[in-house]
């Protein structure tokens, strides 16, 4: 695979403000969805399936299939509801806000084409509150579909902002959230293809795969399924921060090197310094070391070292870090943000972080690093939605892959890092458009 | 009907056949297997997978622990608990050790201590030691959720059954989880107090020692309490309760589930009520008017003495005022004294009775199953039968319509239409049963003002068969408990009557106007009947000894004196009642949650009166009720004081609109020359043209009026 970008979300921002629909419209936006319109909604659901696009925003659940889930009209009356998933939350990912700023028509064109394969009127866009960005653009370009009927058809689309929690990226605590419900997470079974928002057949997409689907009709399914490697067709919108020399988002084709990303694209780790590790999908991710970045950026590659691409999110961490002081950021980030609902996520998620800081601390015991294993391992598989779960995952695998350090700092009664490790770079906001090829300054 | 479909499965190696959609933790209990829940209660509606206490290995589906609570029983499933999956065991001991992370532990000192579900499964799948070195969560406690609940926040365990009971049953919205994660809290929206008829359910609701009522704190131990199985003598609902009492007294009332009256939820008037039984005024020895110096306490014997002399000197000119609240064999008891004894038998019922509608009887929760339910009679159900409420509120989320206007093709286009009549103009269910012979109902139901009005009524009719003209003037006026001493219309034939002989529980509602005054008990002192208002004869249990004799035991006593035979207990004296009106089922065979009668026969075509209340020509009419947390009993239990209600008028939407009055502003209500201000409330259940007041504030206002701002 080539270090370079291969741009298909992003397509034609290099050359024009594609904010503007009249823009969008001169390389010939919305033609998708005019041809998706030709196209009966079982042959638009066909034509993704065959594109083998699987979602973007974490998950990786193939949108064609979840799309095959629902229930013709003729099977349930309800309204059927397209919901977007734009609550980006996920610390290390940053993709969706600059897709929304960037290509905002494209991505409502997504919308619509999505309507139209599930047979849906409206569309309720979940926008992470924070995105006051994203959601003036995406509020401009609105407006101006509204005066365009011939694209818009008979479709609304509503913009419903967030008010902070992470737990409404879930996407039942969305549902509950945009019912007005206290934002946490429902059971499954019922799926929301079948019972979703009001109990109605409702398919809940990511921004990004909503996005992609203008050019995969464009070119057909078959087309973009040529594109990345098996399992991982087509590209990805890669969100690379932490100790890098050009941190932004990235256009990639799915099975690029991890290497590539961190050093051609990234521009490798800045005064030359030893790379430690990488959190390969967002902060839910096992993390890898090091010396585990030569490995494909894709589903099947990632998983044979038991981590993902989730969403998309690779933060470089350069050799300086403390790997407790990480632990304590995610745990009290997943602390914080649990919403409380089921047992293991609200006390566990709570309990890690105390272990882990009186391990910052120095006055821990070795014992304690198997209490803290142990916690994880007990609350791991036994939450009720991911939250937990992925915070126990991702810190135990911080412990399992860096045990020496763990115990250096029980050994030494004290971090070895100190003040020292640059975690406040890490996870920290990073300016949007800066590698992206832009026509406009962003 | 046609067989249950059903589907095996098979649970720790038990194959176990069960109906279609049971759910797995009734499928496990159905082979007689425990998996453990906290948050799991089908009352509250689908299955939240919150707690994580039933994680089991089940197949097919994912390897890792399945919410046992959130699946239904599926053919071929196969379930592994604790019992025999090391996996399950696992996660069921994670759960709990999660939970007791944070939890104080404070079981010596906590009420729910030896009755405690957390106790209970941390002994059956806990693990016995804590791992948790750390500072435990720590809140101010106990917070005052109202004057009847405190709330220990360290000890909740987020189950979150109280708010979903709030959210989800009652309907009042007002118990909320406020912040996330571990900080998660249970709250009432701006720290209000937490003011909703239903609201002591969450006690009972919550599996650990969080919210605890302030009544019962402290005040007992398990080990050394007796439930005792009875009746709730509140209201015509007749819920099914257990009074738990220690040495004595009555400490606290629980539900006692009957599926088919009240789905184990109580009203907190029936809950909390239990205090008056140790009211400050009650009447402990009877009292004698003694011209010069007022009042004296005089013997039992010197009483009966004085009862027998006013009964002969009233010369039969007695009547009898009765409250609805006696028992059956009470009021049997009464009439057969003075009616056999004395040939008086004239009584002043509370309210009218009638058993036209018994041909359209069903149990309370047929109203849950009906498409249509139709609730006329504008008086609010919720003051006068308030679980009928819930079973209403029940139908309406199951998708039911609940009409508030008589919608003739709506009722009569729906499968199953259940009327349910609440307010005046119903003559005890006549007029009701006729609407209903006319619509082709499934069922109606009459709600009456009184607890056993219909049971009074029937024993005593029952007690003979005579009858004579009113006494003018009266001789001697019986008042028969402190509802009828409350009552201002017998006040009023009391003023009319030569001598005036009342039984009441407490000398602020008898003393001044009465002759004599023999000492009364309540519902929960008695053994005995009462017939609610679905038709269905329920045992009373005496949960108490009396401070004085039981009224049966005194009036046989006088019976003798009059030579009519009358036994002191309640079996024998319901035989007698049974015979004549219950096919003669024997006292021991009512059970402790007793059966429906089935329909009777449509009766004979009764005449159509007046069932829509007194016309008004323009205007509006005003409806006044007796609000729930009102009566003799309740104005006695200070706690209760908060539930007062409100100085509110309730208007419906559409008048509210062309009156231009917004929900909450203050208007008058005007009619002949008396007027009233109160703050108006805007209600979908209430039809255009009526306005609600509560007895409290609606003053001397007649029943045509006039709204202005």
């Amino acid at each position: 695979m080539a270090s370079e970008q291969r741009l298909i979300v992003m397509a034609g921002t290099d050359e024009r403000d594609l904010t503007r629909l009249a823009e969008y419209e001169a390389i010939d936006g919305y033609s998708a969805l005019q041809k998706a319109r030709g196209m009966t909604p079982q042959a638009v659901i066909d034509d993704v399936i065959a594109s083998e696009l699987r979602g973007r925003g974490g998950a990786f659940f193939p949108t064609g299939r979840k799309w095959s889930f629902v229930p013709k009209p003729e099977q349930n009356p309800n309204p059927h509801y397209v919901v977007v998933n734009a609550d980006e939350s996920e610390p290390g990912s940053f993709k969706d806000n600059e897709i929304m700023s960037r290509v905002p028509h494209r991505f409502l064109e997504g919308c619509l084409i999505a309507a139209h394969a599930i047979e849906s009127k409206n569309v309720f866009v979940y926008i992470r509150g924070e995105y006051t960005g994203p959601y003036e653009i995406l509020l401009a370009a609105l407006k101006e579909l509204e005066g365009r009927p011939d694209l818009r058809g008979d479709v609304t689309i509503v913009l419903h902002r967030g008010a902070g929690a992470y737990i409404c990226g879930e996407e039942t605590a969305l549902l509950e959230s945009l019912e007005g419900k206290r934002g946490q997470p429902r059971t499954k079974p019922p799926f929301p293809a079948g019972q979703g928002l009001y109990a109605s057949p409702t398919v809940v997409n990511n921004v990004e795969t909503l996005a992609t689907l203008p050019p995969i009709i464009e070119m057909g399914g078959a087309e973009y399924a040529k594109l990345g490697v098996p399992d991982s067709r087509g590209t990805r919108v890669v969100s690379i921060s932490g100790h890098v020399e050009r941190p932004g988002n990235y256009e990639i084709e799915n099975g690029t090197s991890l290497r590539e990303l961190i050093y051609d694209l990234g521009g490798g780790i800045p005064g030359g310094r030893d790379l430690k590790a990488v959190i390969p999908g967002g902060s839910s991710t096992v993390i890898l070391k090091g010396d585990e970045i030569d490995v494909g950026y894709d589903f099947n590659s990632l998983l044979k070292l038991n981590t993902a691409m989730g969403s998309a999110g690779v933060v470089a961490l350069d050799d300086r870090c403390c790997m407790v002081q990480l632990g304590i950021r995610i745990s009290e980030f997943y602390e914080h943000e649990s919403c409380g609902k089921c047992t293991p996520c609200r006390e566990g998620t709570r309990w890690m972080t105390q272990i882990l800081r009186r391990l910052e601390s120095g006055e821990a015991l070795q014992s304690e690093l198997d209490l803290l294993l142990d916690v994880c391992d007990r609350i791991n598989g036994k939450c009720l939605c991911p939250l937990g779960e992925t915070a126990a995952v991702a810190v135990a695998s911080y412990v399992e892959k860096f045990r020496g350090e763990f115990s250096a700092h029980v050994e030494q009664g004290g971090c070895p890092f100190g003040d020292a490790s640059p975690l406040h770079d890490v996870l920290a906001p990073v300016a949007m458009g800066g590698h992206l090829p832009s026509a406009v300054p962003v | 009907m046609s067989a249950t479909e059903t589907v095996t499965l098979t649970i720790d190696g038990v194959a176990v056949e069960v109906p279609k959609g049971t759910g797995l933790v009734e499928a496990a209990l159905a082979a007689g297997i425990e998996i453990p829940v906290f948050c799991y209660e089908p009352r509250l509606g689908p299955a939240v997978g919150a707690c994580r206490m039933c994680l089991c290995q089940i197949e097919p589906g994912p390897p890792k622990p399945q919410a046992a609570c959130t699946l239904t029983a599926q053919d071929g499933m196969v379930v592994r608990t604790a019992l025999t999956s090391a996996v399950a065991a696992d996660a069921q001991n994670a759960t709990l050790e999660f939970i007791l992370v944070n939890h104080p532990l404070d079981c010596p000192v906590c009420d729910k201590g030896g009755e405690c579900p957390l106790q209970d499964l941390t002994f059956r799948y806990g693990p016995g030691n804590t791992r948790m070195t750390f500072p435990k969560r720590t809140f101010e406690k106990p917070i005052p959720v109202s004057p009847l609940i405190a709330l220990d926040r360290e000890r909740c365990i987020l189950c979150y059954r109280c708010t979903r009971f709030s959210e989800g049953v009652a309907e009042d919205g007002q118990l909320v989880a406020v912040d996330r994660g571990a900080g998660t809290m249970i709250a009432t929206f701006g720290d209000e107090p937490y003011r909703a008829p239903f609201s002591g359910n969450v006690i009972e609701l919550c599996p650990v020692g969080a919210l605890t009522s302030t009544t019962y704190r402290f005040e007992a131990r398990p080990w050394e309490i007796l439930d005792v199985p009875t009746v709730c003598g509140m209201c015509p609902v007749g819920c099914n309760v257990n009074a738990t009492t220690r040495e004595g007294n009555v400490k606290r009332i629980l539900s006692r589930n009957h599926p088919e009256v009240d789905d184990g939820w109580l009203c907190d008037k029936g809950r909390f009520s239990y205090a008056h039984l140790h009211a400050e005024d009650r009447v402990c020895d009877p009292i004698l008017r003694v011209r010069r110096r007022g009042f004296e306490e005089v013997s039992w014997e010197r009483a009966l003495d004085e009862a027998e002399r006013l009964l002969r000197e009233a010369n039969g000119r007695i009547v009898t005022a009765l409250s609805g609240s006696e028992t059956i064999e009470e009021a049997y008891a009464l009439g057969k004294l003075l009616r056999r004894g004395l040939g008086a038998h004239t009584a002043f019922f509370p309210e009218e009775s009638s058993d036209a509608l018994d041909a359209f009887r069903v149990p309370l929760s047929a109203i849950r199953d009906a498409d249509v339910v139709a609730v006329l009679g504008d008086a609010p159900v919720v003051e006068r039968a308030p679980i009928v409420e819930l079973w209403i509120k029940e139908a309406r989320r199951r998708g039911a319509r609940v009409l508030y206007e008589l919608d003739e093709e709506a009722v009569r286009g729906a499968e199953t239409a259940i009327l349910v009549w609440c307010g005046p103009g119903g003559h005890g269910g006549a007029t009701v049963a006729v609407l209903a012979q006319r619509l082709g109902l499934s069922g109606a139901f009459y709600i009456p003002e009184t607890a056993n009005g219909r049971g009074v009524c029937d024993a005593w009719s029952c007690s003979d068969d005579a009858e004579s003209a009113s006494p003018d003037p009266i001789g001697l006026l019986i008042v028969s408990g402190d509802e009828a001493a409350a009552n201002p219309d017998v006040r009023a034939l009391a003023e009319k009557a030569e001598r005036v002989l009342v039984i009441s529980m407490f000398q602020g509602l008898a003393a001044g106007w009465a002759d004599l005054v023999l000492p009364g008990t309540s519902y929960l002192e008695r053994d005995g009947t009462y017939i609610n208002l679905e038709g269905r004869v329920q045992r009373l249990r005496r949960t108490v000894i009396p401070p004085v004799p039981d009224e049966l035991a005194w009036i046989s006593k006088l019976a003798e004196r009059f030579d009519v035979e009358l036994s002191p207990y309640p079996a024998l004296v319901f035989e007698e009642v049974s015979a004549i009106a219950f096919g003669g089922i024997p006292f021991g065979e009512i059970g402790e949650r007793s059966p429906l009668p089935a329909a009777t026969g449509a009766s004979a075509q009764i005449e159509l009166g007046e069932a829509d209340g007194p016309a008004v020509d323009g205007g509006l009419r005003l409806v006044r009720y007796r609000p729930l947390f009102s009566g003799p009993a309740v104005e006695r239990v200070h706690e209760l004081d908060f539930q007062r209600p409100q100085p509110e008028a309730e208007l419906s939407e559409e008048d509210a609109r062309s009156l231009g009055v917004r929900n909450g502003e203050e208007i008058t209500i005007r009619s002949n020359g008396t007027s009233v201000r109160l703050r108006a409330r805007l209600s979908r259940e209430l039809r255009p043209g009526v306005v609600r007041v509560s007895d409290d504030f609606a003053g001397e206002l007649k029943p045509a009026v006039e709204i202005s701002k």
